[in-house]
């Protein structure tokens, strides 16, 4: 359905897209999860027709949209700080679209009606925009990007604005909206909860380059790099001091690992954590450096040999857990250890 | 000891001393403002001592000053949108794109705003008038017998130099509202299927809406009360209502009629500034601060939008002013020569003036100096004034001391004639009505440029100064005067440039012995025969160029937008 071949864009001397190339098929929500800067939003942008790569080409159904004009491409596209007319009410706002297409009154209404109960603002219709709260204020930009009925809708950081409670709630939202419109969806955003919530499929960027493609779970359980798993907060990564066929060793021990190879660095998933018995061949050990509460778990971070710091959380209802500056030993679920492959593979 | 009785009685003598110092201010503005305001009410109500209404009924019944009336409204509404017209592209311009050079254009489009009429009358009759470089160019190169472009004395040319004084106005408040517009909207407009005029039609015109609304009022204000340049380029038979008041006065000596016009004039622009204030502040209050989003032009049609527009700039702002430091030096056609600058010094007899030209330039600084000093120590106390905090005052007298610029030029010239050559305060013969009437055009702006600042300087300043030792004179000394000084010297530039370009009221009160530049200009242009009109433009020319060096000073110093005024 959407396909981006190759994409490559630079302001000035600054290259934003490096060479991007992605698929999204229809009724898919595609996530773009960056840190700010890493070309996430031109992308979109590139996608509207915003921006015009230098190179590379955005095909829709099978059709390149290059000399199609922004106006002429049908997408829906909501912005970040929702970019509201302030002349026009809530209904006008939502309404926008479809009087561009010169859809006639009546059936302008009856689809203005439809989105603004889809989003959850039915009698808002005569608002003012600048009077709304700020989940409210998302809500008409959503309703105005799908009045339309968009062939596919992009939304950049649609929740970026508003407080934690209510992103938390919006994005499940939104998520089901998306999903009853049925229409492939791309969403940007910097928050690897709200991807994990949202998302089919996740694109991990970095600087201009697509890091790493997959499912929520797949980047989650096995990122590709370290840059992927730093981004995660994923921190225990171990450069590998030695490898065999199919084990590696690292400054805290050896650990099993298929096609153990070419491997760099690997990560020491701190899911995969379990207390265990000091004397047993696979033990970590070490000191407990800090411990902190966090409800239904602890979250250790423990300095094992050669100074290398892990972090992992253990169940609050575990055994008696130690305490700051008790010896601590634990072992890693064999699953857990992850290769990573990039430049960057070692800490610090 | 006694010292608490010893504080509270050098307060006793303190206070009516600071309260006195308050009162200057006042005291002048009542004296030479309201007193002329009254004194024209006193004619126009009461012309023969008893009340009558015969001269309003005649501006309303008669055809005559019907047409006049409506003549102001409409070549005021026509300069207005013809500004905005021009203006939109330029503002959009300045708004989105990034270009070397473009806060100088900015500024430099901003001269016209400090050049005086005449001069600026002047100009355009050395590019398009009759002797003006652009026909004296196509009669030799077609071999013309007579000039080919007839525009003086038709509206055309009043609605051009209209245009040349109000772009900048209209450019700078459109331009700055508009960058201050978060650009999302017009990309959500897109991406949502707007595209050409519907852009423009649904987006962009509803959103700049504030922001066309004061810029078009204050425009309309302008031209509304434009005098020097209907007088001087529009001919005998176009008046606006200033020009009628000045007519009536100078003419036919008919003052209860030009009292009762003035009055009209009066009652107009207090309406009329009432709907700017609100314009203006609702223009404000929009203001969004988001990112730049001007870039430099990329694509070719970016590029000739730009261009195209910064061209058109150029042309409209420099060819009439290059065409009269041309012509200053060719007048006559005889080659170039620097005759009318040296006739400025001769006392030519039968000349229309009592007086060597020169002596004009010594009588505008002379004016003008006056003018500045008494502007600022006047301006400095009345900001005192203002920004005194908690006082129940300051939101009351601050539209009060802006009175002066809401009140046109001729209107003060006529009041100083009828109110003040006759006792109480007979000061016709005195050269001091020059000045003073420059004073409250000028005060004003000195009042805008330091007001600002004054409020900035948190009661945590003066009270961390005093602490640590400072007395109430070195507080001032050391911790308002610099943080105020910018502002000050802004002021006092702008009172200087004011006063010296200052026509309208100057035609009224100058006498004839003591005459300032622009109204020896006004006289030259008048006049027939070439060295008449050549040292029109030699004098110009200088008071050009005293502008322009005070206008430099403003746009380096100045740190708040024009839109201030």
């Amino acid at each position: 359905m959407l396909e981006v071949r190759d994409v490559e864009l630079a302001f000035g001397d600054l290259p934003v897209l490096r060479g991007v190339s992605l698929e999204a098929a229809e009724g898919e929500i595609v996530c773009l999860l960056g840190p700010s800067g890493c070309g996430k939003t031109t992308l979109l942008r590139v996608i509207a027709g915003l921006e015009v790569p230098e190179r590379g080409d955005v095909i829709f159904d099978g059709r390149s949209v290059r000399d199609v004009p922004v106006h002429r491409r049908g997408f829906g596209l909501m912005f970040q700080d929702f970019a509201l007319f302030p002349h026009l009410d809530v209904a006008r706002n939502a309404a926008f679209g479809l009087r561009m297409m010169g859809i006639p009154a009546a059936e302008r209404q009856r689809r203005v009606q439809e989105v603004l109960s889809l989003v959850g603002l039915a009698g808002f219709e005569r608002r003012d925009v600048a009077k709304l709260s700020g989940g409210e204020k998302q809500r008409v930009a959503l309703a105005r990007s799908l009045a339309p009925n968009p062939r596919l809708l992009m939304l950049d950081e649609p929740l970026g604005s508003l407080d934690a409670a209510l992103r938390e709630r919006l994005v499940i939202e939104i998520r089901e909206i998306i999903k009853q419109v049925g229409r492939a969806a791309l969403y940007v955003t910097h928050d690897q909860h709200e991807a994990f919530a949202i998302a089919d499929r996740i694109i991990i960027m970095n600087e201009g380059r697509f890091e790493q493609v997959g499912t929520p779970e797949a980047v989650y359980r096995r990122p590709a790099s370290a840059f992927v798993a730093r981004f995660l907060g994923l921190n225990n990564i171990l450069p590998v001091a030695a490898r065999a066929e199919n084990r590696v060793r690292t400054a805290v021990g050896q650990f099993h690992l298929e096609a153990a190879v070419d491997v760099e660095a690997v990560l020491l998933h701190p899911d995969g954590f379990q207390p265990a018995a000091a004397d047993s061949l696979e033990a970590i050990a070490g000191q407990v450096e800090r411990r902190v509460f966090l409800g239904d778990a602890y979250q250790f971070q423990l300095r094992a040999g050669d100074g290398v710091q892990l972090t992992f959380k253990l169940a609050a209802q575990a055994e008696r857990l130690p305490q700051v500056g008790e010896n601590m030993s634990v072992r890693l679920l064999p699953d857990y250890v992850v290769p990573l492959n990039g430049r960057r593979g070692a800490k610090g | 000891m006694d010292t608490g009785l010893d504080r509270s009685r050098a307060a006793l003598i303190r206070l009516p001393l600071r309260y006195g110092l308050l009162l200057v201010p006042a005291v002048f503005l009542a004296l030479f403002y309201f007193y002329p305001l009254v004194s024209i009410l006193a004619v126009g109500l009461t012309p023969g001592g008893q009340p009558d209404l015969t001269g309003f009924a005649e501006i309303v019944t008669s055809a005559y000053y019907r047409h006049t009336l409506g003549f102001t409204l409409a070549q005021a509404a026509l300069s207005t949108a013809l500004t905005l017209l021009l203006a939109l592209p330029g503002a959009y311009v300045f708004a989105r794109y990034d270009f070397p050079a473009k806060s100088l254009l900015m500024a430099l489009a901003t001269l016209p705003f400090v050049l005086p009429t005449v001069v600026v009358a002047a100009a355009f009759s050395a590019l398009v008038g009759p002797r003006g470089l652009v026909n004296e160019g196509l009669m030799f190169l077609l071999g013309l017998e007579s000039p080919p472009v007839q525009l003086e004395r038709t509206l055309a040319i009043i609605l051009i130099v209209h245009v040349f004084y109000n772009y900048a106005v209209a450019l700078r408040i459109i331009g700055s509202y508009w960058a201050n517009q978060n650009p999302r909207m017009e990309e959500a407009a897109r991406v949502l299927g707007a595209a050409g005029w519907r852009l423009w039609w649904e987006i962009r015109l509803p959103i700049l809406r504030p922001a066309l609304l004061a810029a078009g009022t204050l425009v309309f204000i302008f031209t509304f009360t434009s005098f020097g340049v209907v007088l001087i380029l529009g001919g005998p038979r176009f008046a606006t209502l200033e020009v009628e008041i000045y007519r009536q006065t100078a003419n036919l000596l008919n003052l209860p009629m030009a009292a009762a016009l003035s009055l009209v004039q009066i009652g107009l622009m207090l309406v009329m500034m009432a709907v700017y204030t609100r314009m203006q502040r609702r223009a404000a209050a929009d203001v969004v601060s988001a990112a730049s989003a001007a870039r430099p032009p990329r694509s070719r049609r970016a590029r000739m939008l730009v261009f195209g527009n910064l061209l058109f700039m150029a042309v409209m702002l420099f060819a009439p002013l290059l065409a009269l430091m041309a012509r200053s030096f060719t007048a006559g056609g005889e080659g170039f020569t620097t005759r009318y600058y040296e006739l400025l010094f001769a006392n030519v007899r039968g000349s229309v003036l009592f007086v060597p030209p020169m002596r004009a330039v010594g009588n505008s600084l002379v004016f003008a100096l006056a003018t500045t000093a008494l502007a600022v120590a006047l301006g400095l106390i009345t900001v005192y004034l203002l920004s005194q905090r908690g006082s129940r005052w300051a939101n009351w007298l601050d539209p009060l001391f802006m009175m002066p610029l809401a009140t046109s030029a001729v209107t003060l010239g006529f009041g100083y004639i009828i109110a003040l050559d006759k006792p109480p305060l007979n000061l016709r013969a005195s050269p001091v009505l020059i000045p003073l009437a420059h004073t409250l055009v000028a005060m004003p702006f000195v009042v805008r440029s330091v007001l600002p600042a004054k409020r900035s300087i948190t009661p945590h300043l003066p009270e961390a100064a005093r602490v640590l030792g400072a007395s109430p004179w070195q507080v001032w000394r050391f911790v308002d005067l610099p943080l105020i000084s910018r502002g000050l010297i802004v002021g006092a530039v702008f009172a200087f440039t004011v006063s010296m370009g200052e026509f309208g009221a100057s035609l009224f009160i100058a006498r004839p012995n003591t005459p300032t530049m622009p109204v020896v200009i006004f006289r030259l242009l008048g006049q027939p025969g070439a060295a008449n009109y050549g040292q029109a433009l030699a004098m110009s020319v200088l008071l050009m160029v005293v502008c322009a060096v005070g206008f430099i000073l403003i746009e380096r110093l100045r740190t708040v937008g024009m839109g201030e005024f």
